[in-house]
C-alpha cells in the first residue's frame, strides 16, 4: 500500500493530466461550459423547491427555514459523490485500449475522475457562497457569520473526498469482471439519494420509522457527511464532533479496503477488460 | 560483443482465461457463488531469453503465437503467471499508437496526454513538442481534434510523441507496416538512428525482411513456445522454411481449383504438370537460384510432327515476365505419339520472392494453331532465401570497387 503511494505520487504529472483532460472534455464542444453544471444542482433545487412549497406544500420542514440553501448545501456534495462513483465505475473498462497497451498506475483513472469532479465542486461551492450572500442576507442576519465556518470544509471535503475514492476505486475494479455492476451502481444511487438527508431534513425521520430503522439510516456514512454539509453551510454553525469522527473513520475504512481490492484486482485487468 | 544484460526473460509461462460465457451476470454469480467457467490458455510456455545492451531484437512467428503477450510483459502491463522478467533501463512500449489519444482533444493536447502517459513531464514535452510536431508533419492540423484526422495522421502523430520519449530500451509491435510509404521509411530510419545511439530495441513483426535488417538477433514464438533463437538472418530463413514446408502441404490441395482458362483442338494434350526440384521432389515454394524443373506429360491421340511446347510465367499481378518454347530455344521435336513427358529446365531460378501462375502449351510448328493451351494455371511460390533484393527478378552481378584514374588524366591519354 505504501508502495503504490510511493508510485502514485511519481506519476503525479500523469495524474494532474488526466484530470486536466477529464475537464477538458467535458467543457469542449459546449459554449456555456462550466455553466453546464451549475444548471443542474440549480434546476434540481428550483424543481424540489416547487414540489415542496407549492405541489406538495409542506409546513416548515423540519424546522428549515431556507429549503433551497438546505438543499443545495447536501445536494452539491451527493452531486461530486455520486458522478464520482458513476465515472470510475466505467473508467477502467472504459478505458480499455489504453489499460491494455500502455503500462501505468491504474488507479490513476478513477483518482483523475475524483479530482476533475472536485475542481467542478469547488467551482460550485463558490458560486453556492455567493447566492448565500445574496438570498440568505435577505432572510435571516444568522449568515453574517456564514465566513467564520467556511475553514470546516477543509476537514469535511477531504473526508467526503476519501470516502468517494473508496468506494470509486472499488466499484472501477469489480465492474471489470464484472459488468453488472455499472447498472447495480446506478440503482444504488438512486435509492441512497433518496435515502440520504438531501431533501428532507434529518429530524423528519423521528418517530415515523422505528428506532432501528433510523440507526441504520444514521450509520449511512453519506448521511453522516451530508449532515456536516448541512451543519457548516445552511446551519451556519459548528458541525458535530462526533460525526466528524465517525465519518473521518468511515472514510478511512472504506478507502482502504477500496484500494485493497483494487490493487489485488489491477495486475489483470489488461487481460480482463 | 558481451555488453551488460538489460533484459533478461526466465522461464515465463502466461496463461489467458479462456471464457466459456463472459460477462457473467451479478446474479448467476451470487447463484452459483463461483466465477465464470473458463479454460486455461497457455500463451506462452516457458520462454527463457537475454537480451545485451544495444542489440536489436526480433520476435517472429505465426499469429498467435504469443509475440504481443512477450512484449506486454516486458512492458509490464502482463504479469507472468510463472517465471520472471528482469529490465535494466527506461523502457517505452510502442504497442499500439495513439492508444490514449482522445478524439475531442486537439492533437497538442493530445501529444501532452499521451507523453505523459508514456512517462515524460511537462517540462519534457514542452521541450520536444517542436520536434514532435516536426517529426510527425502535421503542423498544420496539430491544433485540430484528432477525431478529425484520417487514421494514418493519427498512427503518425501517435508514433512521433512515442519515439521521442527517448528510452534505453524500446519495444516495438507491428507499427512498422502503418503510415504511407514515405512515413514507413521515416519510421524506420529513426529506428536505425536509434540503434546507432546503442539503445535496446525489441521488434514483433510480420515484416520478415525488416527483421533480417534490422535485428542482429531474433526468437521464433510457436504456439509460446521458444523455436530456435540467434542470428536474426539465421532464425528468420528456419522460419521460412518451416512456413514454406507448411504451405506446400497447404498448395498441393489449392492447385486444381486455380486452374485458368484452357483451350485447343486436342489432338496433343497436355495431361499433368509437375514442378520438380534438383532431387526430383515436386514443389510448388522454390527459392531464388534453385533448379526449377517444368514436367509436362502429354498425351498424343495421333501422330503429331514437329509439335512446339511452351511455358510461359506471370507475375500475380499480370505482368508477363517470360514466355518461351521449345522452337524459340532451337529444340525440334521430330514427332511424338502416344504418352511421354516434356521437361523444360531452369537451372538457377531467378525470379524473387513472390506468387507466380505458369501457363504451358503445346502448339503446331507455325505457333498459330493450339493443341492445348492451360493458360496461367499452375501456381508458383517463390521465397527469396538469402537474397533480400526487391522487384520479380535476380540478375546474376556483382560489386567491386574500381579505383579510377581522375577523368582529367583520362582525357590527356
Ligand atoms: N486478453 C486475452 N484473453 C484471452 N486470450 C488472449 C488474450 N490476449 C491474447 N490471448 C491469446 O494468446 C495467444 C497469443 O496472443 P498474442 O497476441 O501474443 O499473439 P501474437 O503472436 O502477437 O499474434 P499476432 O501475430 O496475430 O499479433 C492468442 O491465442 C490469443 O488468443
Ligand atoms: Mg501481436
Amino acid at each position: 500500500m505504501i508502495a503504490a503511494f510511493n508510485t502514485l505520487l511519481s506519476y503525479k504529472e500523469l495524474l494532474l493530466n488526466f484530470t486536466r483532460k477529464e475537464l477538458k472534455v467535458k467543457y469542449k464542444n459546449s459554449v456555456l461550459g462550466f455553466f453546464w453544471s451549475l444548471l443542474n444542482p440549480i434546476l434540481m433545487m428550483l424543481v424540489f423547491t416547487v414540489i415542496f412549497t407549492i405541489v406538495l406544500p409542506i409546513k416548515n420542514i423540519g424546522g428549515i427555514e431556507n429549503f433551497p440553501l438546505f438543499f443545495l448545501a447536501g445536494f452539491l456534495p451527493w452531486n461530486f459523490f455520486s458522478a464520482t462513483v458513476t465515472g470510475s465505475t466505467t473508467s477502467i473498462v472504459g478505458n480499455g485500449a489504453l489499460v491494455k497497451k500502455v503500462f501505468f498506475p491504474r488507479e490513476l483513472l478513477p483518482v483523475s475522475i475524483g479530482f476533475a469532479n472536485l475542481v467542478n465542486f469547488a467551482l460550485e461551492l463558490g458560486v453556492f457562497f455567493l447566492f448565500v450572500l445574496i438570498t440568505g442576507l435577505v432572510s435571516d442576519p444568522k449568515y453574517l457569520e456564514f465566513y467564520k465556518f467556511l475553514p470546516y470544509l477543509l476537514i469535511i471535503i477531504p473526508i467526503l473526498f476519501t470516502f468517494t475514492i473508496g468506494v470509486s476505486l472499488l466499484v472501477a475494479s469489480l465492474n471489470v469482471y464484472m459488468r453488472d455492476v455499472q447498472h447495480l451502481i446506478g440503482i444504488l444511487l438512486m435509492v441512497t439519494f433518496y435515502a440520504t438527508p438531501i431533501i428532507y431534513p434529518i429530524a423528519i425521520m423521528e418517530g415515523r420509522a422505528p428506532p432501528i430503522y433510523i440507526q441504520a439510516y444514521k450509520a449511512n456514512p453519506v448521511t453522516a457527511i451530508i449532515e456536516s454539509f448541512h451543519h457548516v453551510l445552511h446551519g451556519v454553525s459548528h458541525p458535530s464532533f462526533n460525526l466528524l469522527v465517525y465519518s473521518a473513520v468511515v472514510a478511512v475504512a472504506v478507502f482502504l479496503v477500496g484500494y485493497t481490492v483494487f490493487l489485488r484486482l489491477e495486475p489483470a485487468f489488461a487481460e480482463e477488460v | 560483443m558481451a555488453g551488460k544484460v538489460v533484459i533478461r526473460v526466465d522461464d515465463v509461462w502466461k496463461n489467458f482465461k479462456i471464457y466459456q460465457e463472459r460477462n457473467l451476470s451479478l446474479k448467476e454469480t451470487l447463484l452459483r457463488r463461483r466465477r465464470a467457467k473458463y479454460e486455461a490458455f497457455w500463451a506462452l510456455k516457458g520462454v527463457s531469453f537475454e537480451v545485451e545492451e544495444g542489440t536489436t531484437i526480433g520476435i517472429i512467428g505465426e499469429n498467435g503465437s504469443g509475440k504481443s503477450s512477450m512484449l506486454k510483459i516486458l512492458a509490464k502491463i502482463l504479469r507472468p503467471n510463472k517465471g520472471s522478467i528482469e529490465i535494466n533501463g527506461k523502457i517505452s512500449a510502442l504497442l499500439e499508437l495513439g492508444a490514449g489519444f482522445h478524439p475531442d482533444l486537439t492533437g497538442r493536447e493530445n501529444t501532452y496526454l499521451n507523453g505523459s502517459i508514456l512517462g515524460l513531464t511537462r517540462a519534457q514535452i514542452d521541450e520536444r513538442i517542436d520536434d514532435i510536431i516536426a517529426f510527425s508533419e502535421l503542423s498544420k492540423f496539430i491544433d485540430m481534434p484528432v477525431k478529425s484526422y484520417s487514421s494514418g495522421m493519427y498512427v503518425r502523430l501517435g508514433f512521433a510523441v512515442a519515439i521521442n520519449v527517448d528510452p534505453d530500451i524500446l519495444l516495438v509491435d507491428e507499427i512498422l507496416a502503418v503510415g504511407d510509404e514515405s512515413f514507413q521509411r521515416k519510421c524506420l530510419n529513426k529506428l536505425y538512428e536509434l540503434k546507432e545511439q546503442g539503445k535496446t530495441i525489441v521488434v514483433v513483426s510480420h515484416a520478415l525482411d525488416q527483421v533480417r535488417n534490422i535485428c542482429d538477433e531474433a526468437i521464433w514464438l510457436e504456439h509460446g513456445v521458444m523455436k530456435e533463437s540467434g542470428r536474426a538472418a539465421q532464425v528468420v530463413d528456419s522460419y521460412l522454411e518451416e512456413v514454406n514446408r507448411q504451405e506446400e502441404s497447404k498448395a498441393t490441395e489449392l492447385e486444381e481449383v486455380e486452374h485458368g482458362a484452357r483451350w485447343g483442338s486436342g489432338e496433343v494434350k497436355i495431361t499433368g504438370v509437375r514442378f520438380l526440384d534438383d532431387v526430383e521432389n515436386e514443389r510448388h515454394i522454390f527459392k531464388t537460384g534453385e533448379r526449377l524443373v517444368v514436367e509436362m506429360d502429354y498425351e498424343a491421340s495421333e501422330e503429331i510432327a514437329r509439335p512446339v511446347f511452351g511455358v510461359a510465367i506471370h507475375s500475380r499481378d499480370g505482368v508477363h515476365i517470360t514466355g518461351t518454347n521449345s522452337k524459340f530455344s532451337g529444340t525440334i521435336f521430330d514427332k511424338i505419339a502416344g504418352k511421354g513427358s516434356v521437361r523444360y529446365v531452369i537451372e538457377l531460378l531467378p525470379l524473387l520472392k513472390g506468387s507466380y501462375v505458369v501457363s504451358t502449351v503445346v502448339y503446331d510448328f507455325s505457333c498459330l494453331h493450339p493443341y492445348d493451351h492451360h493458360d496461367r494455371a499452375y501456381m508458383l511460390e517463390v521465397s527469396s532465401g538469402e537474397l533480400s533484393d526487391y522487384g520479380v527478378f535476380h540478375i546474376p552481378a556483382s560489386w567491386g570497387l574500381h579505383d579510377r584514374q581522375p577523368i582529367r588524366e583520362l582525357e590527356k591519354d
